[in-house]
């Protein structure tokens, strides 16, 4: 009799089917499961029917998933997303490009320079108090305004006492000077060190905001999952439009007689108190840009200090006779000068 | 606690794009989810991947439970993605929890059945890929069958079968094929 009915269930697809579906009701479950508790046969079958419903269920779910995948990757604009920072990241790459864009869209319409210039010497420096006493925006306003002479013999006074100062220790000036030297050899090309110009010869000493070119990674990373995929598109292609052009001019100024650039880094801690960092959506880099005789040194202030290789391997180069692109630790970091400030080789002429 | 008639408006609408078998519903809830579901799993041990994968399982378990009727709207449905991919994370860790011996962690309860917890089985995989071996059309009988949970009528018209009895047959014949390719995976399944 038992046998009976346990054969019954075992055989009953659909009983087994809607039992493992969950489709039976309370009252038929509780019959079902009396029954299987003396039938061996019958909980063996229901166990093969629950795990062939579970198999396929599973491929159910990973066919819908990959659906799901597919769709995702493609579609662009999330409903509910926090727009905010969609709107915030697209603003801030907007105005970097902007700002990139007429940069080197107005650089075309000035005289091409008469020398590019070749990879920088790096150099680290430690903080060093006199840094606080750097020439003061009311003085480098004077140089900006006018460029003349004059400006430039007063700011030479300061600039040879500036230089009077040792240079931090651990690195002496032959050992920066070779550590410094990239493999273009920019560095050896370098007729002497900037410390090293002749007194009489005039200078210049102004400050200058670099401002940090964002890559794509940054936008990735910024970039809210679902961001609107063609605006990002159309924001690239644009900036590759950008970068083309200065490209070119790169090329062009890579053929001209090489110029020398000694770059240093402080920490922003070390700004003079008068040299606020300035905020906004850009990044910004304050930096004293010394120019002497045929050699510019920039001394750039970093909320962090990059590492001695690093700066060895950093490369400054002209794109016009007032533009320079300081490229250090996998970033572009532009410069305009002041009007009445241009590359020393301009000022030479 | 019935969930705010300003939510339930939303989720009525999504719930029907569900109904309506419109997949696009659930990539909106994907992408109105991520976040919080990646949070939750990426402070507990596991990766961005892992947490896509948990709310993908998730969005699938209610896509599951809305189109078989199962489902029950008792809380705003991101509270329920977020639940549902919170239990599968924790019953997750338990499982690789367990495979390490002197830590024990007992899986949530919730409301997942004893089906619910043997597709999340490794076992579930072995079948899973004996049904790709098995080919067509008795992969997609059984698709209609146990994943769509049609009727025997409704399949015979899908698939061009003279009646529900000649699905009945049918999908008894694929049960045996399956098995049996089951058997040649792994023996102990027989």
């Amino acid at each position: 009799m038992a046998d009976d009915r346990d054969n019954h269930i075992a055989s009953d697809e659909d009983l087994l089917s809607r039992y493992a579906l969950g489709r039976l009701n309370e009252a038929e479950r509780e019959k079902v499961d009396r029954h299987t508790a003396g039938c061996s046969a019958c909980t063996e079958a229901l166990q093969r029917e629950m795990r062939i419903a579970a198999g396929v269920r599973r491929l159910g779910r990973e066919d819908l998933k990959e659906r799901l995948r597919r769709r995702v990757a493609t579609e662009p604009r999330p409903a509910g997303r926090p727009r905010i920072l969609i709107a915030a990241a697209l603003v801030g790459v907007i105005a970097g490009l902007g700002v990139y864009y007429a940069w080197f869209k107005g650089g075309e319409t000035l005289p091409p320079l008469p020398g590019g210039s070749p990879p920088l010497a790096g150099r680290t420096e430690s903080p060093r108090q006199d840094e606080r006493n750097a020439p003061s925006r009311e003085l480098a306003d004077k140089v900006k305004g006018d460029g003349t002479a004059e400006s430039s013999a007063r700011l030479s006074g300061h600039l040879q006492a500036d230089q009077k100062e040792p240079v931090s220790p651990a690195i002496p000036d032959a050992e920066n000077d070779r550590r410094g030297a990239p493999a273009g050899g920019g560095a050896a090309s370098r007729s002497k060190p900037a410390g090293e110009a002749p007194a009489t010869e005039p200078a210049a000493e102004f400050w200058s905001d670099g401002i940090v070119e964002r890559g794509d990674a940054a936008l990735d990373a910024e970039a809210p999952p679902g961001a609107v995929a063609s605006q990002e598109k159309n924001a690239v292609l644009f900036k590759s439009k950008a970068l083309k052009e200065a490209e070119g001019r790169l090329k062009d100024a890579r053929s001209r007689p090489p110029a020398q650039y000694l770059l240093r880094q402080q920490p922003t801690s070390a700004l003079p108190a008068d040299r606020e960092r300035s905020g906004g959506e850009q990044q910004r880099v304050p930096t004293r840009v010394n120019q002497r005789g045929s050699t510019t040194t920039m001394t750039m202030y970093l909320d962090s200090l990059v590492d001695e290789r690093e700066m060895t391997r950093a490369r400054v180069e002209a794109v016009s006779d007032d533009s320079v692109v300081v490229t250090l630790g996998g970033k572009k970091i532009l410069y305009r000068f002041p009007p009445g400030q241009s590359s020393q080789q301009q000022r030479q002429k | 606690m019935a969930p705010s008639p300003l939510f339930a408006s939303d989720d009525a609408r999504i719930l029907d794009r569900i109904r309506k078998g419109d997949e696009g519903a659930l990539a909106d809830l994907y992408r109105e989810n991520r976040k919080p579901v990646r949070a939750l799993v990426t402070r507990n041990s596991g990766s961005e991947d892992d947490a896509d994968d948990m709310l993908q399982e998730a969005l699938v378990t209610l896509w599951e439970r809305v189109a078989t009727g199962r489902f029950r709207y008792s809380a705003r449905l991101g509270t329920f993605i977020y639940a549902t991919a919170r239990n599968m994370w924790l019953r997750r860790l338990a499982r690789a929890r367990r495979e390490i011996p002197g830590i024990a962690t007992d899986p949530p309860a919730d409301d997942a059945s004893p089906l619910d917890l043997m597709i999340e089985d490794e076992e579930s995989e072995i079948i899973r890929s004996a049904l790709e071996r098995l080919g067509e059309p008795c992969r997609k009988l059984l698709l209609l069958f146990y994943w769509e949970e049609e009727s025997m009528e409704s399949i015979a018209a899908q698939m061009g079968m003279a009646n529900a009895d000649t699905v009945k047959s049918r999908k008894y014949q694929c049960k045996k094929s399956l098995e049996a390719l089951i058997r040649e995976r792994s023996p102990r399944h027989g």
